[in-house]
């Protein structure tokens, strides 16, 4: 590479140092460093740029926009809600709702879930419960059937469903069970907005009380994979996921960050009934992300990387020593 | 604060930023970011979820933009400033960049904004990678050739 081909592709270096890393660049960087005029190009270059990104920080954004854009995305659902029910109705259409749907907020549910697992548990499997792990290629075919009962009823061995009863805030909203598949897209969702993690820093520990603070579900940081909680923690935030607040913790690990997503358990359409594990993983064909979930005993754990599904898979198998 | 309500307080001044630099107005600038905000909710509500939110927006306002304004730039490829567009932008925030040739305005202004990388910016305005150094490179040597205009009378 010659002086002026390095000038060309160090022009597209971002002055914020963002990019230093970057395969992209590190031969033209190289370049740079030994040539003492296209050094001092850079380095002007870069002051110059940093100067010119400044002024884009300070173009200052009106304070309503937020709100402005929340109603203006709020009145076009609206709009089309109401249309949408408007063609429902005229096509006679209309779905109607059972009482359980329509009084849920009041009324106590279980959800019993009948599950013929046609598909293998893999390895993963522990004394105590099993684990059945479903590639993309091998998705669980099974019958199911899902009973919702209101009113007070006697729970027996299924009481397993602590599932339902710790997690109050779904059973109040009356929602459906989700897959851990639909789960785990949103999950996806929120890795996908990129968003910035509140907490930043290494004292795992030190985390557990803000997440608690942010509404976020308690759990022990030792039963985080060992191979995962091994690697540089990047950052925390609470996010949502099945309309329950999640812990969300994202590590770096052999160079790729991994999140790490801790959600109260609940209801899962399609899963094992009682304290079996239900697990899963995938990849998401759009991202090519690698989501890994299981549903333990009180909480509902996914992990999600650009690692390949199989290494993020054996990632999370180290969970015990 | 949900999930959408973070989303937009992430991403609303960037986008806004990006928008103006484009459209030259504070009005159309709102109007510009609402609008894709819109969008992308309504792409959610339709199961289209696994787009990186940083490239999708941005991508998603600078469509719109094209659909809706691209139209707008005169015949010698300069973006078009209404007198009332000129009173309205602050002082030189946005100016550096406003004397540009069209083209090359979007790539510069993301680079400038620092959120994505080249090849980030060349997935937002989908253009190949090579073009959108090209036209860093040109937009850079374009600004330093009216700085020293400008220096020089």
């Amino acid at each position: 590479m010659d002086r002026e081909q390095a000038r060309f592709i160090l022009q597209s270096l971002r002055p914020d140092g963002t990019d230093e890393e970057s395969a992209d660049f590190e031969e033209a960087l190289g370049v740079a460093s030994e040539d003492a005029a296209l050094g001092a190009w850079l380095s002007a270059e870069r002051k110059r740029d940093a100067a010119i990104a400044a002024t884009f920080e300070d173009i200052p954004v009106p304070a309503s926009l937020p709100e402005d854009i929340l109603a203006a995305v709020r009145l076009e659902k609206g709009s089309r809600a109401s249309s949408e029910d408007l063609a429902a109705d005229q096509a006679g259409l209309r779905e109607v709702r059972s009482p359980v749907q329509v009084g849920a907020s009041d009324e106590k549910q279980m959800t019993v879930l009948k599950v013929e697992v046609a598909g293998r548990a893999s390895g993963l499997t522990s004394p105590g419960y099993s684990l059945d792990y479903t590639s993309s290629g091998e998705r669980k075919e099974g019958m199911m059937k899902v009973v919702l009962l209101t009113g007070l009823l006697v729970v027996g061995a299924f009481a397993a469903f602590e599932l339902t009863s710790s997690n109050p805030d779904s059973m109040a909203s009356g929602r459906e069970p989700m897959t851990l598949q639909a789960l785990g897209r949103e999950a996806l969702v929120v890795v996908s907005q990129e968003l910035p993690f509140e907490l930043q820093g290494n004292g795992l520990y030190g985390y557990q009380d803000w997440i608690r603070a942010e509404g976020g579900p308690r759990f022990d940081f030792m039963a985080l994979p060992r191979k995962i909680s091994g690697g540089q923690l990047l950052g925390c935030r609470v996010s949502t996921v099945g309309e329950a607040r999640a812990a969300h913790l994202c590590f770096e690990v052999e160079n790729v960050p991994v999140h790490v997503f801790v959600v109260p358990t609940m209801p899962v359409k399609d899963a094992p009934s009682g304290w079996r594990v239900a697990a899963d993983c995938w990849t998401c064909p759009e991202t090519g992300v690698a989501v890994v979930a299981q549903r333990l005993e009180s909480r509902i754990w996914f992990f999600l990387s650009e690692h390949k599904e199989q290494v993020l898979t054996d990632l999370v198998r180290a969970t015990r020593p | 604060m949900n999930q959408f309500e973070e989303l937009v307080d992430a991403y609303n001044q960037p986008l806004y930023r990006f928008a103006l630099s484009l459209v030259r107005d504070l009005d159309r600038a709102v109007d510009l970011v609402t609008r894709t905000f819109v969008i992308w909710s309504l792409r959610q509500g339709e199961g289209i979820k696994c787009v990186k939110a940083n490239e999708g927006l941005f991508s998603t306002l600078y469509r719109e933009h094209l659909g809706r304004f691209g139209s707008r730039v005169d015949n010698v490829g300069k973006a078009m400033l209404s007198p009332a567009v000129v009173a309205k932008v602050p002082g030189d925030l946005v100016e550096p960049l406003g004397s540009l040739d069209a083209d090359l305005l979007p790539a510069l202004t993301l680079f400038y904004l620092q959120r994505h990388n080249y090849r980030e910016i060349a997935t937002i305005l989908d253009l190949p990678i090579g073009t959108v150094m090209s036209r860093i490179a040109s937009g850079k040597d374009q600004l330093q050739e009216k700085a020293r205009g400008g220096k020089n009378g």
